[in-house]
Formats: C-alpha cells, structure tokens, sequence
C-alpha cells in the first residue's frame, strides 16, 4: 500500500517535471519551426513549382528544376570552386589562427597594442574591405609587382583566372582570421603554465611541447573554428559580390553567387530555390560527417 | 529629387516623403514585392518584360485615364504601353554611345567626334602614336561588359532578337552569327587601344580616368555626365552614336531611364496620382532635366545640355532604337556576360561561340 502511494507520488512528480521541461522547451521549439522548419518546408514546394518570384500563380512541375541544375556545367563549377575556397580557408584559418595567436601570446614588448591592431579589421563590413581592396588591386598591387619583377602581379590580380580566387581568400582571411585568433588565443590562457614548464625540464623540443600540450588543449577550440568557417567558406558570397563579381568569366563564381544570379537576374526563383536545397543537402552531409568524426574523437 | 519632393510636400502640406536609392533596386523591389511592402511610389523600367509582368500581375496602380500622360512624348509614351494600358509616366529617355573627351581629341590634333567606324579607328591610331590610351574599356566590371554586350549587339542588328532566337531554334549556330561575329571583330580592333590593364578595370576606374583627360574616349550612357562632371567640374566631353563596325547606317539605343509609377498599395493613391501630375509640369520636369542629363520626354521640355547635343538630335530625328534588353528574354543578358568577359581577356573565338551558344539555348528554353 505505501509501495503503491510512494510510486503513484513519483509517477505524479515524473510528469510534473515533464510538463516543466515541455513548457520551457516550447517558445524555442516554436520559434525553430517557425523560423527554420517552416521555411525549409516552403523551399521544397516552392522548388518543385515554376514560380518566377513575381508571380502570384504558378504550376507544380515536380523534380524539373532539379534535373535542370545539371542541364549545364555551372552548378558543378560553381560548387567545384566553393569546395575549393572552403577547404582552403578552413586549413589556412586554423593554421595561421594558431601561429598567430601563439606569437600575441609570447611576452612581447606591446603586445597589447599589436592585439588592438590586430582585430581592427574585424569591425569593419567585409563589403567595405572587398571594396577597399578592389582599389589596392588596382592602383597598388600592379605598381608592386613591377618594381618587383613579377610578372603575375603586374597587373590587377582579381582580371586573372588563376589569381583571383587566391587574392579573394586573401582579403577574407585578412578580415576573417581575427575572431578565430581570438578562440585560439583564449584556448592557449587555458593551458596550465607548468605542464610547459614540467615539458622544458623533460627537455622536450618546441615541435613536442606543441604537439603534445598546446595542441590537445586547442582542439575544442579547433572543432569549434572548423565548423564556423566550413559555413562561411560554402556561404562565401559578399566578397566575391565586391571584388570581382564572380569573374573573370565565371572564374569565382560560388553557388550563393550562382543562386543569386537565377533567382534575382533572372527571375528564376523556384530553380534557385532547388539549387539552394542541393547546396543545403551537400553542407548537411558534410555537416554529418564532422559531427561522426568529431564524436568518434571523443570516444577515443 | 530630394529637392523636388521637397517642393511637392510644400505644396501639400501633410504629405512626407522620404526618398530611398539603391545600387540593385530590382533586386530590392523584388524583395519587398514578396514581402508585400512595395513603396508608395517609384521608378520603374516600364519598356522591360520584367516591370510589364509586375504590371499584370497587379503590383502597380494603372494610369492609362490620367490627362498628365497627354504631356508626354507620345513616341515615349508608346515604348511603355503594356497590353493597351499604362502604368508608369516615362520623364527621360538615356541613350547610349560614345563619349570623347575633346580636350584630349583636340590636343592631338583631332577636331570633332568621328562619324564613322574608320575615322574612329583612324583618331585611336592618332591618339596610341601620341602615348594616349585611346579607348577605355572596363573589363573588370561584369555589369558594365554586359550593358556593353547588348546596347552594341543592338546597334550591329536592330533585331537581334530574331538572330538569337534563331539560334535557340537550331536554325543558326552561334559561331555563324553575324552580331556575335561583329561583336567580336570590333572588341578586338578597341582591344588595341586599351589601357594594359583593362581587365583589371572598374567602371567608376574607367569613368575617373576619361574625366581627368586620361583617354579619348569612352562607351558609355547619358547618366555618365554627372559623374564626369563629379569627377572633373572642367571636363570638355561630347556623346556621339556608335558608328555602326560595319559601316553600315546606326542608330542610337535608347531606353525609358526614368519613369514613376505608384503602386496598387500605395497608402494614398491620390497623393501618389498628384505627384505624377507634379512630375509632369514643364517646370518641375525641367529641374529635373537639367540635373538628370537625359532627354525629357515631357512637351516643352528645353534640353540644355551641350554635350548630348548629337543625342538629342538623334531623338529628335527618330534615329533610335529601343534598347535590346526590353526584347531580349529575362535574363539573357545576365547569362551571357560571361562568356563576354571570358572573351575580351583571352579573345578565344571558338570557346565564346560554344558559351554563347549554350547561353542563348538556355534562356530562350527557359523563357518559352
């Protein structure tokens, strides 16, 4: 009888505390499904219409706009080239995050001013830095690789095929490193100062005392920084927007880029939309696989 | 226009009216077309399919019974017509051609504008022996190179349209059409007396260096002047028509630049009607006119700008066109302009004919 009240009085407080948990987890569930799910939902109908964006009526069309984005080699450019760029300002992001953070943290005379200088950038719009750029491109860099003898900078490096892209990822991660250092300089004050010392009487080298103590207290800090600049690498539109509009040709043409160009130039909405929802099916992907790797390390 | 609306609400005491620009107002029309937040009243493109869609579909108020629209040039008013009816009071027509810098020309020996495709050849040969860039040509900037593409593809054959669509058809290729074949041939001749950097250039870059006198001429539209004019306050320049590259009889392209129209959710529709009517007086077109640099197409309009004299003309005479882009389906400029700039940095034949031919394919099957 006291078995039954004590399981009944624990029965009636498990769902007292279920209803807790639902009430404080609904305003976030509902604001997600209405600001994420929801338009999510809309994308997929609308990418199976062929509505132009101005249109009030429009016709179901099926999976059409999905067999058209491979109708043409641009979707495959465009997404060759942003895995490109993404790869590479993620591998150059974290490592000269890490280099840079690592010398703001040496005892140097000043270091309080080079850090101010240092993040200077991050308050600035990356239009303005794409735009400021855009003149150096043109007035300063040409006049440096004359004096210098290089051919390859000699003129405008954003008119050539091969350059533009690298001068692009250069200005971004220009602007784009300074909040990454941050991560890593605040994950390096985390390290306990004698285990550095404990490694120099070991007579551990540098290469040792960053591999085996520097770098295992990084890595959260180096997960976090991978995920944050994987979406801006696949989502890299207003630099390019600003300094070479995609060009020369379709040289840097990303898919946000391609997306913008057939929903808003060419009123092409729904198949926008379609080239939207691969794009956002392929960043899933391989949002899936770091989150498998990631967890995979931490079992370990 | 801050001025004039100024001046509107003075009149109408009560009404505010707060002027907002934008760099890609199709861009942001669109957006708040989706959002269900037009603007009371704005400027539209009433000769382009893509602003006429937005008429049919309701978006803007129609005006067809308005007296006012009796004020406007009826050669302009026509270009706006939209399945019999009118939605947008065109105020400027621009037109597009060359502009020459007359203090460069005049220093090296060269009088006035050239009339045809030899003696512009021959003045560009004049200015490169004399160390002066003879063309600028902003090949950096993809919407300048675009703009370029269809208002000279236009002038090279009135009816272009026909050609693509032929292509699109199957019944031309690309490689044979004479407009790209022209297109081509004329680039590469301009290519010769060009900055070194001319892929590198900006249209603002452009626009700065033939106002300070660093080239003798420039392609561009009547909304140049006010920036020559930002640039240099002492620029002695002239706008003439692109002489045909064949040599055969030109005409010059002309678009509707500025023409308002107030929206069907317009807060006060009177208001807005009122303000077209204020547009159109002699008076307040006029400031308009002197500031705008195109040609009015309001009657009793004065065109007292110099430097368009040979435009003005043209208009005048009826030597124009209407711009390629209002016949063009949506979208192909945007499509082609790659294959545009990929050109006039590698001048490859063979792989802009395959591009143009995929481009022009595309759109056509796209728009049917």
């Amino acid at each position: 009888m006291g078995n039954k009240k004590e399981s009944g009085s624990t029965s009636r407080r498990q769902k007292s505390r279920d209803r807790a948990f639902l009430l404080f987890t609904a305003p976030g569930f509902l604001l997600y499904l209405f600001f994420f799910i929801t338009p999510v939902l809309m994308g997929i109908y609308y990418s199976l219409t062929d509505w132009d964006g101005i249109s009030k009526k429009y016709n179901i069309i099926g999976l059409g706009n999905y067999v058209k984005i491979f109708r043409t080699s641009q979707f495959m450019d465009s997404l060759i080239f942003t895995l490109k760029y993404t790869i590479l300002l993620v591998v150059f992001t974290i490592v000269l995050g890490i280099i840079i953070a690592m010398l703001l943290n040496r005892k140097i005379k000043g270091k309080g001013f080079f850090r101010a200088i240092y993040f200077i950038p991050a308050v600035l719009s990356s239009m303005t830095i794409g735009l400021i750029f855009n003149k150096l491109c043109y007035y300063i860099i040409p006049i440096i690789g004359k004096a210098l003898n290089i051919a390859a900078l000699s003129q405008n490096p954003l008119a050539d095929k091969k350059l533009a892209m690298w001068t692009i990822l250069f200005v971004n991660l220009w602007q784009g490193l300074c909040i990454p250092t941050l991560l890593f300089l605040a994950g390096l004050q985390s390290v306990p100062t004698d285990l550095y010392e404990g490694a120099v009487l070991d007579g551990a080298t540098s290469w040792d005392v960053f591999r085996y103590i520097t770098l295992p207290f990084l890595l959260p800090v180096v997960s976090v920084v991978f995920v944050l600049t994987l979406k801006s690498g696949l989502m890299v539109f207003d630099y390019i927007m600003a300094m070479t509009g995609g060009g020369p040709g379709s040289a840097t043409r990303s898919v946000a880029m391609l997306i913008y160009k057939h929903g808003f130039t060419q009123n092409k909405y729904a198949f926008s939309i379609a080239e939207a929802i691969v794009m956002g099916i392929i960043v899933a992907a391989i949002s899936a696989a770091q989150i498998y790797f990631t967890d995979k390390k931490k079992a370990v | 226009m801050e001025e004039l609306t100024a001046a509107f609400c003075e009149e109408n005491p009560g009404v505010k009216i707060e002027v907002v620009s934008s760099d890609d107002a199709r861009t942001v029309l669109q957006t708040r077309a989706a959002s269900n937040k037009m603007p009371d009243i704005l400027n539209s493109y009433p000769a382009e399919d893509f602003y006429k869609n937005m008429f049919r579909e309701g978006y803007f108020e129609e005006i067809t019974d308005q007296d006012y629209l009796s004020k406007v040039n009826s050669t302009a008013l026509g270009m706006t017509d939209c399945d019999g009816g009118y939605y947008a009071v065109p105020m400027s027509l621009s037109t597009y051609g060359i502009y020459a810098n007359m203090d460069v020309l005049n220093a090296n020996g060269i009088e006035s504008t050239p009339a045809t495709w030899d003696e512009l050849i021959e003045d560009c040969e004049i200015l490169k022996a004399n160390g002066v860039t003879g063309f600028l040509l902003p090949n950096k900037d993809i919407g300048n190179v675009a703009q370029r593409f269809e208002r000279t593809a236009g002038i090279i054959n009135n009816d272009s349209d026909s050609e693509f669509q032929k292509i699109a058809d199957g019944e031309m290729e690309a490689k044979d059409s004479p407009t790209l074949q022209t297109w081509c041939d004329y680039n590469e001749q301009l290519l010769n007396y060009t900055v070194e950097d001319h892929m590198g250039m900006d249209y603002d870059i452009a626009a700065a260096e033939f106002s300070n006198g660093n080239a003798g001429f420039m392609l561009s539209g009547t909304w140049m002047l006010a920036t020559v004019r930002q640039n240099n306050p002492d620029a002695n320049v002239e706008l003439f028509a692109f002489p045909h590259p064949r040599g055969e009889a030109t005409k010059v392209p002309v678009n509707v630049d500025t023409a308002f129209s107030i929206s069907s959710t317009c807060a006060d529709k009177e208001i807005g009607l009122k303000f077209l009517e204020f547009m159109t007086r002699q008076d307040i077109a006029q400031r308009y006119c002197d500031v705008d640099g195109n040609v009015s197409t309001i009657e009793g309009v004065e065109y007292n700008i110099p430097e368009h004299a040979a435009m003005k003309t043209a208009v005048d005479e009826g030597n124009i066109f209407l711009t390629a882009v209002n016949f063009w389906p949506n979208g192909l400029r945007e499509e082609i302009r790659d294959c545009c700039q990929t050109f006039l940095g590698d001048l490859d034949r063979d792989t802009f004919f395959e591009s143009a031919q995929e481009a022009i394919e595309t759109i056509y099957a796209d728009n049917q």
